[in-house]
This record gives structure tokens, sequence and C-alpha cells, in this order.
């Protein structure tokens, strides 16, 4: 399933993205796209079109046929550096478009876009008659852009106007698209639904999503006709994403700093779902289940103030689907990082490869598993509820208190993170002599603590936060290396009970246990070394106490 | 911007040759393009006075005495340097680039000169730290000539192979006298000598 690409101000939630600040305050949007796109079933598209809800608002209709071609140079030139040229028939009119990588700085963080009329439907740089053309194509030889991929557009458009919070009309530009992408013979269909906000509340776009769920399913489309186009033209994975930086305002309410936070993570997440599904680079369901679990830190972080069934029913759906991606991230784990640890070891280059054999074949049915998970209703849904939650603060509705979102953020914050680091502290006591079960605990309670300081660190003064953070990190790294053991043995166990009587079971089980001795060896040092990381992390004044 | 220092200690290896050829490339491609010359002789510039009123603009700066100001909205920029340089000179031309094209010839003589420069500019410093790469070009190659895999052998000897391969063509010499690179030849005539600088393009770019 495809989900979301949108700005950074509603959902910021495109690939290319990197900059995912959320603002609680919608404000009319300025010189930047705000859009959502949306997928749907191609005989669900005419149902929506008709949809009274979108043809009772429509302040104009118009329907087009839009056939663009994109060009590259053949050896792909201009798609990794994050730039797209597309020649687009309008009727008799050809426009050439060139897109630029996101810029990822700050307010006017934008992705660069020239365009331009011109005669055929070759394109032509200099036409742009602007020195950013070719600063972001590079140098680029008569001859040498060929087309890689047309898409076939036919377009419904409607402009609809919208009521928002604060009475006044938003209007957003509903685009329709039914048709397919084209490159080198092979065809991929396209049925999706864009939402751009002309102008008023960015609000209106989530509600909006809301009403069309409502005529039929639609899922968040994460990525866009270009990407899928080099995908399909030229085999290219689509790339993961980490998660970004978050800027809280000192003037939040708590309900703002859910919002964003929330937001930002539901960012990361879809921005990871095309690569998870993909599977080729591990790094895809891996960052997919960071932001996972960081959604839920977020809920856990928030707890005092949200309702338990709300808390209850959005956990239980992550949780589910982190159950559904993990045997694939443990698999990635133990055949790249943990294998990795027997590698200087020679005699059993043999085994070694064996055990990679085994664990190779094991992985597309551990991504079909992740494919259909996320392919599913239940996960376009999860996305969808996430979405509306946050956006339109959905999570005021069975809330115990609702007034206590409009408490300030900060001295909220500073009580939370608080709260975690006497866990820690305590969970710490007396550390040389804690058993696995207890350091299990304390590591996971510091994840925690890690996350609300990412979460809310940007409230406070950046150093303070940083040196914290780092101690934080250094202990982490220790603890889940030490975790590793125990990963390691069971992860053998499964892999060993699946091969059963194939042949290399045994010289797979020598490996392995090799992985397992190796990883044993190596925790007294880092056990010690976690010692001193925890006393280093407990002298710290904690910078949330500073400012109280 | 990306800028381009095309240097080597001895003289007559074909500097000019690719200094002016790349700049004739970077125009003909539509990117805004100065040759800067910091040779006495001043030939990048008198190539510059021959070419074509209907050619891409290139616009001339004259280095010899010192480096100066290069125009803003500049996109590539060749440096043409003198020959006989010493090390010190390189290293203050080489703050003016972000890379350096080194062409060498299959000549016995030119054997011990270059190597004694490759080695000078691997130890200067943005060169060690790999900030600004060394891309050796092998010039004027006769088609399976001895002399071609003998320097093939050396440059791997010395760690830098060849990022690309020019042979030794008249049209370089007929394109010179009108100002023009091997891009703005018909292309028929061109095609294979073309091919030959691709490498070195795309080396180029990567490098930027």
């Amino acid at each position: 399933m495809h989900i979301v690409r949108a700005d950074r101000k509603f959902l910021c939630l495109s690939p290319k993205c990197d900059k995912m600040v959320t603002r609680a305050e919608a404000a009319a949007p300025a010189g930047r796209e705000v859009e959502v796109k949306l997928a749907v079933a191609a005989h669900d598209l005419e149902r929506l079109a008709a949809a009274p809800m979108l043809t009772e608002r429509a302040l104009r209709t118009t329907r087009r046929e839009l056939l663009s071609t994109y060009f590259d140079t053949r050896d792909g030139r201009l798609w990794r550096r994050g730039v797209a040229l597309r020649v687009r028939r309008i009727g008799r009119r050809r426009v050439q478009t060139l897109k630029g990588p996101s810029r990822g700085t700050g307010a006017a963080a934008d992705r660069p876009e020239l365009e331009v009329a011109i005669e055929s439907d070759t394109p032509d740089l200099a036409a742009f008659r602007d020195p950013l053309a070719f600063e972001l194509t590079g140098l680029v030889l008569p001859g040498e852009l060929v087309p890689v991929f047309t898409t076939h557009i036919e377009r419904t458009e409607l402009e609809v106007g919208w009521p928002s919070l604060d009475r006044r009309e938003a209007v957003v530009a509903v685009a329709l698209d039914r048709g397919r992408i084209v490159a080198d013979g092979k065809e991929e269909p396209i049925a999706e639904v864009e939402l751009e906000l002309r102008h008023g509340a960015e609000r209106a776009l989530a509600a909006l999503v809301e009403a069309l769920r409502a005529i039929a399913p639609v899922a968040f489309e994460t990525r866009d006709k270009a990407s899928r186009g080099f995908a399909l033209a030229l085999g290219l994975a689509p790339p993961p994403r980490k998660a970004g930086r978050l800027a809280l305002d000192p003037e939040d309410t708590v309900a703002a700093g859910l919002r964003r936070i929330g937001l930002a993570g539901l960012a990361h997440a879809v921005a990871n779902l095309a690569p998870a599904a993909d599977g080729r680079d591990p790094e895809g369901v891996h960052q997919l289940r960071v932001a996972l679990r960081r959604l839920r830190s977020a809920l856990s972080l928030f707890r005092p103030v949200l309702a338990e069934t709300d808390r209850d029913r959005l956990n239980g759906e992550m949780r589910w689907l982190l159950g559904e991606l993990g045997p694939a991230r443990d698999r990635d784990v133990l055949a790249t990082e943990l294998l990795a640890a027997i590698e200087p070891i020679e005699d059993l280059a043999a085994e070694r490869a064996a055990s990679a054999e085994l664990l190779a074949e094991g992985r597309p049915a551990l991504y079909a598993r992740v494919r259909t998970a996320l392919e599913s209703r239940r996960a376009a849904e999860l996305w969808l509820d996430l979405a509306a939650w946050f956006e339109l603060e959905r999570f005021r509705e069975n809330a115990p208190e609702p007034t206590r979102f409009d408490e300030p953020l900060r001295p909220f914050a500073a009580e939370r993170l608080d709260k975690r680091w006497r866990q820690v502290k305590k969970l710490g006591r007396r550390f040389e002599q804690l058993d696995a079960e207890r350091r299990h605990r304390l590591r996971i309670t510091l994840k925690k603590l890690r996350y609300g300081v990412d979460f809310f660190g940007s409230l406070w003064p950046e150093t303070a936060v940083k040196k914290l953070a780092g101690a934080c990190a250094d202990l982490q790294d220790r603890l889940g290396h030490l975790n590793d053991v125990a990963v390691a043995t069971q992860l053998a166990r499964d892999v060993l009970a699946v091969a059963g009587t194939d042949p290399r079971a045994p010289s797979a089980g020598l490996a392995l246990g090799a992985v397992i001795g190796w990883h044993a060896r190596a925790g007294r040092r880092l056990l010690r070394q976690a010692g001193e990381c925890l006393d280093e992390l407990l002298a710290i004044e904690p910078f949330w106490r500073e400012a109280a | 911007m990306i800028r381009i220092l095309v240097s080597n200690l001895k003289g007559g290896c074909g500097k000019t040759t690719i200094a002016t050829n790349l700049a004739g490339i970077f125009a003909r491609a539509g990117l805004p393009t100065a040759l800067a010359d910091s040779d006495r002789q001043r030939s990048a510039l008198a190539w510059l006075a021959q070419r074509a009123a209907t050619a891409p603009p290139i616009t001339g700066l004259d280095w010899h005495k010192e480096s100066g100001e290069v125009p803003p909205g500049t996109a590539r920029l060749v440096i043409d340097a003198p020959a006989a340089l010493r090390v010190k000179e390189v290293e203050a031309l080489l703050v003016e680039a972000d890379l350096v094209v080194v062409p060498i010839l299959p000549s016995l003589f030119d054997e011990a000169s270059s190597a004694r420069f490759l080695a000078r500019l691997d130890e200067l410093k943005p060169v060690r730290k790999g900030k600004k790469p060394v891309l050796v070009v092998a010039n004027r190659l006769r088609p399976r000539s001895r002399a071609g895999q003998r320097l093939e052998a050396f440059l791997a000897e010395l760690g830098h192979p060849p990022v690309a391969r020019l042979a030794d063509r008249a049209l370089y010499g007929e394109l010179a006298l009108k100002g023009l690179s091997v891009l703005d030849a018909p292309a028929r005539d061109a095609a294979a000598a073309l091919a030959e600088w691709q490498p070195l393009l795309r080396a180029i770019e990567e490098a930027g």
C-alpha cells in the first residue's frame, strides 16, 4: 500500500521531505504546496467524484487529459540527484517542469520548481533561462536526455469550499487521477486522489480526508508519480528515511505538543512504508519499527491526559503491526549485524556461508508477511486513524479531563521526563548485580527516557539536551549489545528449528553457536562499560530541572 | 560551481587542449563557464580569441599574474595552470579548485616528472584527505601502442589509474584553430572522440 505525500505543515509525509516540522497553528500556505495524496481503488474514483459531499460544494469542476513524459540520462543521473524533468502535454500546449530535491533548511525549505512553456516534446534546459536549472541537473550533454517513462492521466478536478474551524472557508483542489504509468513496456495503474490546499486552514485537509473515508476505502499514498515511474523504469528501491528533528515551541500547549510529536511520528512511519514493503533495503522495516515504537512511546509519555480506551486501541494496533514486522527485522539483524562477528574466523567461512544461505532463503516469506500486513485494510485504517486523531485532535474526545490539554507543555514535559529519570535511577541501582530480566527492564525504561528527550528536547537549550541524550545513547548502545546474546540465541534456535533436516543445518548451527559465544564473551567487557555509562548519565543534572 | 585545475609540471602534455575542450564542452551544454589562464604564454586565452562568435560564450580570465575574481553565476571554472610549476604554486592554485586534472603522455621522458608531481600532489592536505580528487588523463594515446600499455602499468603502480584515455587526433588541432571543442564538431567526426571524454566528464561531475 502507498501512503501520504504532503507538506511539512500538515503531514510532511513525502519521502523526499526530510524536515518534519509540524505547526499547530493553521495558517494560509504561502508559496508552498500543502497537499495530501490518497490511494483508492480505481472503481471507487467515480463514486468519489459523484459524491454529493464534493459535488455540492464544488466551486468549479474541470476534466483534463494529461500526458507527461519524464526524461533522464541513460545512467539515471537526474534521478540520483533528486531531480525530475518532465514535459507535459496539455491539449496543444507543452509545459516543461523541473523539480529539484527538497531543501530542508528551516521555513524556506521547499522543493525548487521551474516551469516553462516550450514548443516541442523534447526537453530544453536552456528554455528555463535560469542558472538554477543547470545547478540542479549538472552537466547534461546535448542529446543525452532520453524519455524514461510516461504517465497518462485523466484528471477530474473539483475546487471545493470546505468549512474550517474558525468558520472561514478553506478552498481545496481535489484532483481525482486515473490512468497509468508506462515504462519500457511495463505498466502500473494509477488511481489516486490529490488534495491540495488553495487557501485556508490546513486542518481542512484532514477533515476532508475523514469525509472521503466515509465514502470509500482510501489509504495514504507516499510516493509521487515520478518516484513510482523511476522505480518502475529503473528498478530502484525507494529510499528509507530516519526520524526528522522535532521543533516544538516553548509556547505550545500539551495538545499542540502531542499533535506535533504524533504527526512527526506518523510522517516517519509512512515515509518508510514503501521501503519496508519493497524489502531490498533492510533499513525500511527497521525505520518503520522505530517510528512505531516512537509513536507508542509518545502515547505512553502523554498517558496522564489520554483516554485509556483510545490509548489501548491505538497501542494494540501498533503492537499488532510491530509483531508482523518483527520476524523480518530479526532475521535481518542476525544475517547482517550479528553474523558479522565471526567474519574474521576464516576456518568458519563455509559454516558462515551456510547460515547466511539459510537466512537468505527464509527472507522472502518473512517479507511477504510484511507486505500482507502493510497492504491490509487494517494498516491503512491505522494510519488514517492516527492522522485524524493527531491532526484533528480527536484525542480530546474521550479524554478524562480535556482541559489539561490546554495547559502549557513545558512543565508537563518536565514532569514526565522526571518520572522516567527517577525510574531509570531506581532500576539502575546496584547495576552489577542485576539479572538479565531487570537489565532488560532498565533498557526499555531508558529507551522511553531517550525518546522523551528526543521529543521534548527542543523546549530546552540545545547543549544541555545534547549532553544528556549523548549519555543515554552511550548506555543504550552497551545495553543493546548485551541484549544481543539473548537475541542471537533465540534467533538461532528459531532458524535451526525451521531448517529441520536441511543438510546445511549442522554447519549453520556451528556458525550460529560461534556467534552466540562471541557475543557472550563480549558481554563481560560491555557490562563493565555499561556500569560506567550509567554512572556518567546519573551524574548529569537533568536539563528540565534546571529550568523549572 | 565546480572548479577544475588542469595541471602538470611538464609542458607539452596537452594541458591547454584539455582545459579548452572542457570549457568548450561545458559551454555547449549550456553551463555558464569561465576559463582562467595562469600560464604566461596565455595559450588558453589565445584559443578563446579564435572562438567563433556563434559558439556559446565562455568568460576568459587572465590569471597569469595572480588568481582573481570569478564572475557570479559561473557554474564551471576551468583553470589552465602554467607549466614548470613549483609545488608551492600548485598548492596556491589548488585553493581555487575542487579537483585536479593531470594529463600524462605515454612517453618515457614524462614518467619521472609525472611520478614526482603526483607524489607531491598526494602529499598536499586536501588531496591526502580525499577532499580534492586527482584525475589522471592518459593523453595522446596511439591505438595498441606499446607506450600506451607501459603508461597503464606505470600509472597503476603509482596508484593513479587513468580516469580517461584520449587518443591522439588531428581533430583537436583543427578545432583549436577555431576556438572550438570536441562537442562543437559535427557528430560524425567527433563521436568516437567524445566517447573518450565521457568518463572524465562524469568523474568531474561526481567530484563537484
